[in-house]
């Protein structure tokens, strides 16, 4: 199945660098890849500039 | 018979010897479902039928992959009205699309003097006949192509095949992003409605995507099935290129894998944590998106695989990562 229903957004990193963003995407909690070629990390990338997405900093 | 014309044929027997590759639609067939093989109540641009994306703006759609199909397909794309809409929103519209990714059309030669027309043909069936709408749209030019097709008969199977005119003027980037949307248009509101253009040009939101008088199809207990896709170059339909499944399901895996990883066991005597690598079958598209059922994080990922961590393993305990999936979608 597929939605792009977005909540959860926060960044996943390794030794202080982030890798990718851990987010719940239609309800199931994903991981997404920072890459712009990636359609989850774009629409997350639209969401966060039109203001309706923030994303957490990584813990 | 031409020379030419034997050896197109050939290709309708990929799995026999015959020449592989002239499809540049993946799962014509609707042979692979990794996402499972019916959802209901759908809304949103919803993947499940491998490739294939349907999706609704008002009201909602049932998906499943069916076993209704003409002679000589096993499975077809059904789907069907759930919650009707009069689609009385200008702007609405229900369609089935694939995206091509764009350096596999790269022997179109878009943009030079000689590219090439293309021919789409499938099987289609519907419950209700009229004109519908299919429609082209070339991502990196921001162009579309719109055009029709006429089911004649309810309920009846009718194959169809449509010759779209090379575009001369445009290329599609040698990239891993959308060179190509094709969709099959059910239903669309009153600015998506009008006299399809039949050439390359370009695009805007209220360009013509569905013939004027196309029926009303989300405003009944309406159903639409679809199989045997196949888009080639040149202006002539040959037979469908069937290939084994295996072959089409690692052609899907390039966007989308669904599987388990595999299992771990602890015998070091105490509790352990761990970082276990997955590798992809097939090298994907672009960096997914990684879930999975039961590890404690992932990272890593590439377009080859991705590292699951799992924070503690008892002794004599085994742990195996499940529910993998990784998402490369155009």
């Amino acid at each position: 199945m597929d939605s792009m229903t977005i909540t959860n957004a926060q960044y996943v990193a390794e030794d202080s660098v982030n890798h990718s963003i851990k987010a719940t995407i239609g309800g199931i909690e994903m991981s997404v890849p920072l890459d712009p070629a990636n359609r989850h990390f774009a629409e997350i990338m639209r969401q966060v500039a039109a203001g309706t997405l923030t994303i957490a900093d990584a813990d | 018979m031409t020379r030419a014309r034997k050896l197109a044929d050939l290709g309708g027997s990929a799995d026999a010897g015959g020449i592989t590759g002239k499809n540049l639609i993946i799962n014509g067939n609707m042979a692979v479902a990794q996402r499972g093989t019916s959802t209901t109540g759908v809304t949103n641009a919803t993947l499940l039928i491998d490739r294939f994306i349907a999706t609704t703006t008002s009201g909602s759609i049932d998906l499943s992959k069916s076993t209704t199909a003409p002679a000589g397909f096993a499975n077809s794309f059904k789907v069907a009205v759930n919650t009707t809409n009069a689609f009385g929103t200008a702007s609405d519209e229900a369609h089935i699309e694939q995206k091509i990714e764009a350096q596999n059309l790269q022997r179109l030669e878009y943009g030079l003097s000689t590219a090439h027309k293309i021919t789409l043909s499938f099987w289609v069936r519907s419950s209700v006949t009229g004109d519908y709408g299919t429609w082209f749209y070339q991502d990196d030019a921001g162009k579309d192509y719109s055009t029709s097709y006429t089911i004649s008969s309810a309920n009846t199977w009718e194959k169809k095949t449509i010759t779209v005119d090379g575009n001369i003027s445009d290329i599609i980037n040698n990239d891993n992003g959308i060179g190509m949307n094709i969709r099959w248009f059910l239903d669309g509101g009153s600015n998506r409605r009008g006299t399809v253009r039949d050439s390359w040009l370009t695009t805007s939101p209220t360009a013509p995507k569905v013939p004027t008088g196309a029926p009303a199809w989300m405003n009944g207990s309406n159903d639409f099935y679809l199989t045997g896709v196949s888009l080639e170059i040149g202006d002539v339909a040959t037979p469908f290129e069937h290939e084994s499944f295996a072959a089409t399901l690692q052609k899907c895996q390039r966007y989308y894998f669904a599987g388990d990883g595999p299992q771990m066991w602890n015998f070091t005597g105490g509790s352990i944590a761990v970082s276990i690598p997955f590798e992809f079958p097939v090298q994907m598209r672009s960096t997914p998106t990684v879930t999975d059922t039961n590890s404690t994080n992932r990272g890593s990922i590439s377009v080859n695989g991705f590292s699951a961590y799992k924070g503690a393993i008892g002794s004599g305990g085994n742990w195996r990562m499940t529910g993998i999936t990784a998402d490369a979608e155009l």
